[in-house]
């Protein structure tokens, strides 16, 4: 198997991971609680869009103790600057705190349209590996 | 076309794509397996039925009324068809091969080795090996933790998935080499991806790159760069460390090895570094000086049978780190901050592995003392499972066996072609016969020691 052929296996692994998250969304935005591993998961990626660049992102690495893919890193980041950042990342906090039911609701379908769109360019790029692959 | 008629197309093709991929696993043949590959065929099976009852499930909930309601989210969960099916294309590389690697077809004998010396160290003591055979030549190209990975992650959105074998590993190796022994030392850099992974290392070496990365001054770097650059030292460490790995398992059979299928002795080891690995003149430096400078060294064992690949790994000695450069001409700031954070790690992997297999290497004393008798015994053309050594008879462990028959194959074979009639030195023919005969002398008295009469021990 070749760079690419890693590659493409990155992004899959991506896009399984994001249609996971989006699972446990649903249950969410019908109005069921937050579960626990799902709130660990959202708390995790809304750090993620807190740090900016440079010294507090790559401390940020250093005590999570684990570093995500090229691949994983720069499809968040494609995916963050269209839905935009701040509304992101008012949609996690909303979800995260003790907002009003129907507020939590749209946020979970606001993230699950997020997850969707992370899905989607990840198969994309998936597709793309693909057919370099086999030329 | 209707949007709900559209899906349950998709859903069916789907299905049926899944039914066929799974089609080897269940189909009943004359072959016959080992019992890790016959587990990763029942793993394959149980996760290709659960995926086609949740793709018709979610069939089902795609209906004309959710359209209706809420057409974008019908769309997102549509999308999950693609996700599935993306993911069987990858499953699909790894089931016919593990078909076609059925007993005749794979170095058992060696394998087994292997895994037995691998279960002595705490925490493998279940470790097992399924093998799947690849078109392709280059051992080091196999992604031997991504099935697992791929599986643990199907199963997050599958209901009723089966959750891969505990310490169950995939090894693959090209099928033209599957009866071979020396040239399939190199499957033990596949185990080493396998303890990688296991001993989540990844996590180990996050931390001190981390602080190691934060010295440079990389204000340009944006999120995907920081993890782009760390992503390559990473992937390197990780290359370095299956080598160490495989050495500590195996022995320097497996830097013979590794030497003999890029034929290094005959083109110049590369010094550059590729997205995915360090540079062959690097990771032929670092076995050497794990092999000559661990607190107890193979390297004077070694000079039993100085060969001219034990001159080229002495000559990779004296490579500085400023020699090596990453291959791609363009590569700018990512790759050279990647290539001095991994010069910066590049002890962690030895650490790593230290703590797996402690300080002193256990093989090198009877390899030593045994080697000569081994190599005696293949000069005749005997199975040396047996050996008597100054009257009193001796099993020899795998790894002297493996090692004193490759030291034997690169230094002695002369030995034996002058004892045969009408075979000259000269004759690459011979000399290739014989060498086979020598593969299958040794894969006898593999057999033997790992064997208990006629009971395999490990069960393959």
């Amino acid at each position: 198997m070749t760079d690419t052929s890693e590659s493409g296996s990155r992004y899959l692994s991506l896009a399984l991971s994001a249609r996971s998250v989006m699972a446990s969304l649903r249950p969410v935005a019908n109005g069921a609680p937050v579960a626990p591993e799902l709130d660990r998961s959202l708390h995790e990626l809304l750090k993620e869009l807190q740090w900016g660049t440079e010294g507090s992102y790559v401390n940020h690495l250093g005590t999570s103790g684990s570093i995500p893919s090229f691949e994983e890193v720069s499809t968040f980041v494609d995916i963050t600057r269209q839905f935009g950042a701040q509304n992101l990342r008012m949609a996690f906090e909303t979800l995260l705190g003790d907002g009003a039911t129907r507020e939590q609701d749209k946020s979970a379908w606001q993230l699950i349209e997020f997850f969707g769109a992370v899905e989607s360019q990840a198969l994309d790029q998936y597709a793309s590996c693909l057919q370099a692959r086999m030329g | 076309m209707d949007p709900v008629d559209a899906v349950r197309h998709d859903a069916s093709s789907l299905y049926k794509f899944i039914d066929s991929v799974i089609l080897p696993c269940a189909l009943k043949t004359h072959f016959s397996y080992t019992s890790p590959s016959l587990e990763f065929f029942e793993f394959i099976s149980k996760l290709g039925l659960a995926t086609m009852r949740h793709v018709a499930d979610l069939s089902r909930e795609l209906d004309s009324s959710l359209f209706a309601a809420n057409p974008v989210d019908f769309k997102l969960r549509a999308q999950e068809l693609a996700t599935l099916r993306y993911s069987w294309f990858d499953l699909h590389e790894y089931v016919k091969p593990a078909a076609d690697a059925h007993t005749l077809e794979s170095p058992v004998a060696l394998v087994s080795a292997m895994t037995a010396r691998l279960r002595n160290l705490a925490g493998f003591e279940s470790a097992r090996f399924a093998i799947v055979h690849t078109s392709d030549l280059n051992y080091f190209q196999l992604q031997s933790n991504y099935v697992r990975q791929l599986a643990l992650k199907i199963s997050m959105i599958v209901a009723g998935a089966p959750a891969f074998p505990v310490d169950l590993a995939i090894v693959g190796l090209p099928y033209s080499q599957s009866r071979a022994i020396f040239l399939n030392t190199l499957l033990a850099h596949e185990m080493g991806h396998f303890s990688f992974q296991k001993k989540d290392e990844r996590r180990r070496f996050s931390g001190p790159l981390a602080t190691i990365f934060g010295k440079y001054p990389v204000t340009g770097f944006s999120n995907p760069d920081v993890a782009r650059c760390l992503g390559l030292v990473l992937r390197w460490l990780e290359e370095v460390y299956c080598d160490l790995f495989a050495l500590r398992l195996a022995g320097p059979a497996f830097a013979y090895a590794f030497i003999e299928l890029f034929a290094l002795t005959r083109s110049r080891p590369s010094v550059e570094f590729s997205a995915s690995h360090p540079a062959d003149a690097l990771r032929l430096r670092e076995q050497t000086r794990l092999l000559q400078t661990s607190s107890d060294p193979w390297w004077p064992s070694m000079q039993i049978t100085p060969n001219h690949y034990t001159d080229l790994l002495s000559e990779t000695l004296t490579r500085g780190d400023s020699e090596f450069s990453y291959k791609n001409a363009a590569g700018g700031d990512v790759e050279q901050v990647a290539l001095a954070c991994f010069f910066e790690m590049l002890d962690e992997p030895r650490r790593a592995l230290q703590d797996i297999f402690g300080e002193f290497d256990p093989e090198v004393r009877p390899f030593s003392d045994q080697c000569k008798a081994v190599m005696d015994y293949l000069s005749f053309g005997v199975v040396p499972s047996r050996l008597i050594i100054d009257e009193a008879a001796i099993t020899p462990s795998e790894t002297t066996l493996l090692n004193a028959a490759y030291g034997f194959y690169l230094n002695d074979m002369n030995s034996l072609l002058d004892r045969l009639s009408k075979v000259d030195r000269d004759c690459i023919q011979c000399r290739a016969y014989w060498a086979e005969r020598i593969e299958m002398l040794i894969a006898k008295a593999l057999e033997d020691v790992t064997t208990d009469g006629y009971t395999l021990k490990i069960p393959y």
